[in-house]
């Protein structure tokens, strides 16, 4: 394989309420490469969210990286200073979000938005931007590019807006596209239409593209590779294929098994994680999904990095090497 | 279970918004819809935004008076009765909603939550209160001792608990169920899914879950009725509807769904182009602009086709694969 374009080492993210320190994700670690998609999944407060905005620097005021590094070519995201990390945001690494109201500017008509970009990073005249957005939007799929440039945010339905926003972080070629949830508040039929989107993306600009989901529906669809998250933690990561169809933690089985689908057999029940996340986890030694782990009594809770062969590895005890559920 | 008398009866059904400056455009959520749902069944919806899945939701509980069309519950016609006569009639039908978060008062205590309705309607005394709550919770699945609690100090599965305790506290003959488990991490999803089931088995709760998770749909739901804005387009026994689909548009949205079996992946589907609406197409088939088995002139025919046992469809065109009937 190539040379990752991006590597997340050993990841520290804290929180920080006056004094008080609070650590919601540590020993992160994934490598993206070119041309692929990377699925970062988990449940909600598992720290995928927040992963992905610390590689752009957008914790906000709060949010601090304290330990770890973000290695973009080679280069440390997180000791760039602010002005260098501008000519890197919205240009080699691009973000596009879930709400996607909140990410456009209300009084700005999307086609000033779509060209700011190209020309602050790009230096293009206003013309030569605008004729590069319409382009853009004719290839995310939207039928009157030159009426939807004219256009308020509120103007557009949900799934426009999310194309608009896709042809806005894709403007200056990113090397690089996060995607945080980008289709779980559009339909089922809009959400198709913008994965195909992201998939044409990948195959013609060969960008890295890092999509957060909870959905392992989504998952399955698009990922090359998993990233499996829980209480802050990588527990697993390897291709689709593998992860998918052969999981090694506890966790990724236990959310696998708890998804209904749709030729389950209905007479069955869900299977249901007992339990739920220790809210203060990061001051657990050990494995945090212990006491929720159908292993967790025969288990001592020391969890190590599995080599699973192929690039598959878990976060888990090697004394369980036959790899099964106790309960099944 | 035809032969006995249905819990809740639609006919009809329809709402007509007016909005713009002067209330001359006109907005048909929900166009036409007729159903019946029996007692001890599951009777599921499904559709995409603005399909008027939710404004159904809403009308069967009278919180949206229909501008055509009759609600019967048990024999009794909601729909022209004053406020004052529904409000007698409320604890008969209850409804959860999706965001627990919001539908949940966050002075009260638990305990008070789900009191509320019971004294107010004089369904018990408050000296029966208590034992009433340790049941209900007992129902749900939650530990009598946060009875005591505020609904911030729960988690969304635990607190879209309560609202169903509360719901079920005033014993109703049917509950509406908009979106319950929609924003919901899937292993607490899982549980309330589980709950509901089991509440259906042990209780013989008859209900309403409307959703747009069709795998959640199918699990809890007897029946199901598949919208496309405004109209219900096919309607059957869960399995008959999703393994069997006959409209076009339940096999577009069953191929959308994204399935989380690796095998599926890159399985062969209908990628519907362009958005729901938009479009004119007055009074003939509404899917018809995005419909890849359309024929010349079939959008006119909007019957509902008899399949058997209950299989109701539109269109026939998605049958065995997009052969026709």
């Amino acid at each position: 394989m190539t040379d990752p374009i991006l590597e997340v080492r050993d990841l520290e993210i804290s929180f920080f309420s006056g004094k008080k320190r609070t650590p919601r994700t540590d020993g992160v670690r994934f490598s993206l490469y070119p041309g692929e998609i990377l699925c970062l999944v988990g449940e909600s407060g598992c720290g995928k969210s927040v992963t992905a905005l610390s590689i752009l620097g957008l914790l906000g005021d709060a949010g601090r990286i304290t330990g770890g590094e973000i290695l973009f070519d080679g280069q440390d995201l997180v000791r760039l200073p602010e002005k260098e990390l501008d000519r890197v945001r919205g240009n080699e690494i691009s973000m596009i979000f879930q709400d996607i109201m909140y990410s456009m500017n209300p009084v700005f008509r999307i086609g000033d938005q779509l060209t700011e970009g190209m020309r602050k990073h790009l230096h293009m005249a206003r013309p030569e931007a605008e004729q590069r957005a319409v382009e853009l939007l004719r290839k995310t799929g939207i039928r009157e590019p030159e009426k939807a440039m004219r256009a308020y945010p509120h103007q557009l339905s949900g799934g426009m807006r999310q194309r608009a926003m896709i042809a806005m972080a894709v403007a200056c070629r990113p090397r690089i596209l996060i995607a945080d949830e980008p289709t779980t508040a559009l339909d089922a039929t809009i959400q198709l239409q913008i994965m195909a989107l992201l998939r044409r993306l990948r195959d013609e600009e060969n960008t890295a593209v890092l999509l957060i989901t909870h959905d392992i529906g989504v998952v399955a669809e698009m990922a090359d590779r998993v990233v499996v998250m829980y209480a802050g933690q990588c527990v697993e990561d390897g291709t689709a294929e593998s992860v998918l169809t052969a999981p090694r933690h506890p966790y990724t089985r236990a959310l696998m098994r708890a998804v209904p689908t749709l030729n389950m057999d209905r007479s069955e029940r869900l299977y249901s994680i007992p339990g739920q996340v220790p809210e203060d986890y990061h001051a657990l030694s050990g494995c945090r999904f212990r006491d929720r782990c159908p292993n967790g009594q025969r288990c001592a809770g020391k969890p190590v990095w599995l080599d699973l062969g192929g690039g598959h590895r878990a976060y888990c005890a090697p004394d369980l090497a036959d790899g099964r559920d106790q309960d099944g | 279970m035809a032969e006995s008398a249905p819990v809740i009866s639609v006919e009809q059904l329809a709402m007509t918004y007016r909005d713009g400056l002067t209330g001359r455009r006109r907005t048909r959520a929900v166009d036409g819809v007729s159903f019946q749902i029996y007692e001890g069944e599951t009777f599921g919806v499904v559709g995409e935004s603005g399909c008027g899945k939710s404004t159904l939701a809403r009308m069967l509980m009278l919180l949206e008076r229909p501008t055509e069309g009759s609600v019967t519950l048990n024999g009794q016609r909601l729909d022209t009765l004053s406020g004052r006569e529904l409000a007698a009639l409320r604890p008969k039908f209850q409804m959860v909603f999706q965001d627990s978060g919001s539908s949940l008062n966050p002075r009260k205590r638990v305990y008070d939550i789900i009191t509320e309705p019971m004294l107010y309607h004089h369904v018990c005394e408050r000296s029966e209160a208590a034992q009433r709550v340790k049941a209900l919770l007992g129902l749900v699945g939650l530990p009598e001792g946060v009875a005591d609690r505020y609904p911030h100090e729960f988690s969304g599965g635990q607190r879209q608990r309560v609202c169903l305790a509360r719901a079920l506290s005033l014993d109703p003959d049917i509950v509406i169920l908009d979106e319950p488990v929609s924003a919901l991490d899937v292993s607490v999803q899982a549980q309330i899914l589980n709950l509901l089931r089991d509440l259906k088995e042990t209780r013989r709760m008859t209900s309403l879950f409307v959703a747009h998770g069709l795998a959640a749909v199918h699990y809890v739901s007897d029946r199901i009725a598949v919208m496309y804005l405004g109209r219900i387009v096919e309607t059957g026994s869960a399995d008959d509807v999703f393994h069997r689909p006959a409209h076009p548009y339940t096999r577009a949205l069953l191929d959308a769904s994204p399935s989380a079996d690796y095998a599926e992946r890159g399985r062969k589907r209908i990628v519907l182009a362009g958005e729901a609406g938009g479009e004119d197409w007055s009074n003939g088939c509404a899917f018809c602009t995005r419909c890849p088995f359309r024929t010349e002139g079939c959008e006119r025919d909007l019957s509902m086709k008899a399949l058997g046992g209950g299989h109701f469809s539109a269109c026939t065109r998605a049958l065995n694969g997009g052969t026709g009937a």
